[in-house]
């Protein structure tokens, strides 16, 4: 299937229960793969990311570690997380490209209260609409993978939007075109998934026996997956077991929705019943006479 | 989380706890943690005197300039009489060599003693002093370095408070990239790695004179700055998990780490003491360790 088919329907919208209607064309799910295996830390990708999504320079300086930063931030949506642990007698390096994950069940948006502050497309992809972002930094709370990162002066919150305008021109994002080991692939979440299944019995051949695909079912799966060496091993890499995805307001909504609908049919029963049993209500004349 | 240059509390207490502990496990370094335990007490009581001090503004580098302390600048007359003292007490818990040295230096008279520890501060070579006195340079450091480094700590712990008082100016420590301590000039007697919530495996020297932790690239070469990875070998030992011997094959020099994210009931500065027989396996591999620690191994 062609990626450039991956239009921006949209398949969810934060603080509306209803889904949106399908379209008439299928639109391919779409997936990034990072292999962990493949990656050397150069930290491309991050620089990549700041240049095409414009996002300011933050300074920046030595903590004793191979992370450039902190932590995210509202102008720092892709970090690489380094981990040094000891596996088998051996020191390694455990890397974690620390992005927004895309889910596709995404925490994020089932806990906006904000109509269309964020937004899921068809082909996947979460997105934060800040024009309608009312910073209330429910999504922060939400995310199971504490991604979104809030903007004290804009009072917006920001995140990674998977380059969705190079996606919609048919283009891989700019951290998958910049990686110079090609240890990020890019194509629809089927390809990816099979992609990955090759990669794993690469790697299961080379001895990586607890190698494993990150794709979460707590989650509905995700759109940015991970292919994990050391699959036993993702406290180390810091990834969520488990990660589940709370349904607060929208499952709120609805179940508001399917109580207030009962009792609406409850009561033209009801009132259907009464006519029945007892027949049309009668003035009494007596009453109307005091009257 | 702080990625700023920072001393860890001066917790003379934990210190001597630590060591006693350690005692009770490791028999092959008794006699290093025994006379450290004795050793520690003379210090904390150093310590407490040097806090009484109004030494800071004299020995405080001009704004921006680092390392912020010139200990070279300690005013000796003050010193002189104390150092004299502590030399009558090392020689009271020393071993044989100590106590001979201090009572050889005892005898030589203040004046001489002011010349060694002047030469310490001021980071001068000690082979012409030890040379007069008939000794190793290595063991003659030993009494102005356990003198000073008690004055050092309670000097950065002034300096640090009065920088956060102040917002001091100038180069800001978390941008330090030396292989030396930012805030007295010390060298890295250690490395400690540790996790923080959101930077896992940070590395730290630990400044041997004034214990100030500054962070420190990974992968790289404390004497040398040798970078390449396959030039850089970490070695480890099941019976001390948290200790770690980080060799550099360019210079051939070590530096023992310790792992706080393994044990983070261990004090780095004693249980590097007692972990003695990673020096010995290091010397016996033609390593040199880049500074010797408090009891010269």
């Amino acid at each position: 299937m062609n990626l450039s088919d991956s239009s921006l329907a949209l398949k969810r919208i934060s603080a509306s229960p209803e889904p949106v209607a399908p379209g008439i064309r299928q639109n391919p799910e779409i997936a990034k793969l990072v292999d962990i295996s493949r990656c050397i830390g150069c930290k491309a990708c991050e620089i990549a990311c700041k240049e095409w999504n414009e996002l300011k320079v933050e300074p920046t300086h030595n903590f004793g570690s191979f992370q450039s930063h902190v932590d995210l931030s509202p102008d720092t949506w892709l970090l690489m997380r380094f981990n040094e642990v000891e596996i088998g007698g051996d020191v390694k390096w455990l890397i974690k490209k620390d992005a927004c994950h895309h889910c596709e069940e995404p925490g994020c948006l089932f806990a906006c209260p904000a109509p269309g502050a964020i937004v899921q497309y068809e082909n996947g992809i979460v997105d934060f609409n800040q024009e309608n972002c009312i910073g209330c930094q429910y999504c922060v709370a939400g995310c199971p993978f504490d991604i979104p990162r809030f903007n004290a002066e804009t009072r917006k919150v920001y995140k990674c939007n998977m380059c969705i305008d190079r996606v919609e021109a048919g283009l891989e994002p700019a951290c998958v075109k910049t990686c110079p080991t090609n240890a990020i692939s890019y194509g629809t979440k089927d390809d990816m998934v099979l992609l990955a299944e090759d990669k794993l019995e690469v790697l299961n051949n080379r001895g990586f026996q607890n190698a494993a695909l990150y794709n979460p079912e707590g989650v509905g799966g995700t759109h940015m997956m991970y292919v994990v060496p050391y699959g036993d091993q993702l406290e180390e890499y810091d990834l969520p077991e488990s990660p589940v995805a709370e349904r607060g307001a929208i499952s709120a909504l609805g179940a508001i929705k399917t109580i207030g609908a009962f009792l609406f049919g409850a009561g033209i029963l009801a009132t259907a019943l009464h006519y029945l049993a007892v027949g049309p209500d009668t003035p009494d004349e007596n009453s109307h006479g005091e009257g | 989380m702080s990625p700023a240059a920072s001393a860890p509390p001066a917790d003379w207490n934990a210190r001597r706890l630590r060591a006693q502990k350690l005692l009770a496990r490791r028999p092959q370094a008794a006699p290093l943690l025994e006379f450290l335990i004795e050793l520690l007490e003379l210090q904390r009581d150093l310590f407490a005197w040097a806090g009484g001090q109004d030494w800071l503004s004299a020995v405080a580098a001009a704004e921006g300039e680092f390392p912020r302390l010139r200990l070279a600048r300690l005013p000796l007359e003050e010193l002189s009489g104390r150092f004299s003292e502590f030399l009558e007490r090392a020689a009271e818990i020393g071993t044989d060599v100590v106590r001979g040295l201090a009572e050889n230096l005892t005898a030589q008279g203040t004046d001489s003693q002011r010349l060694v520890l002047a030469a310490y501060l001021a980071r001068e070579p000690l082979d012409t002093l030890a040379k007069a006195l008939g000794c190793d340079p290595l063991q003659l450091e030993f009494f102005p370095r356990a003198f000073a480094q008690p004055l050092a700590e309670a000097l950065a712990a002034q300096a640090a408070q009065a920088a956060q008082t102040a917002k001091a100016d100038g180069k800001p420590p978390e941008e330090w990239h030396e292989n030396f301590c930012p805030v007295c000039g010390g060298p890295p007697q250690l490395a400690v790695l540790l996790d923080e919530a959101l930077i896992k495996s940070r590395r730290l020297l630990e400044c041997a004179l004034c214990r100030t932790r500054w962070p420190f690239r990974r992968g790289l070469c404390p004497h040398c700055g040798e970078d390449k990875a396959e030039q850089l070998e970490i070695h480890t030992t099941e019976d001390l998990p948290h200790l770690r011997v980080e060799e550099c094959k360019t210079c051939r020099g070590y530096l023992k780490a310790v792992d706080l994210r393994k044990d983070g009931l261990a004090v780095p500065l004693v249980d590097e003491i007692a972990s003695i027989e990673l020096d010995l396996w290091a010397d016996e591999r033609g390593l040199w360790k880049l500074q010797p620690n408090l009891v010269g191994i």
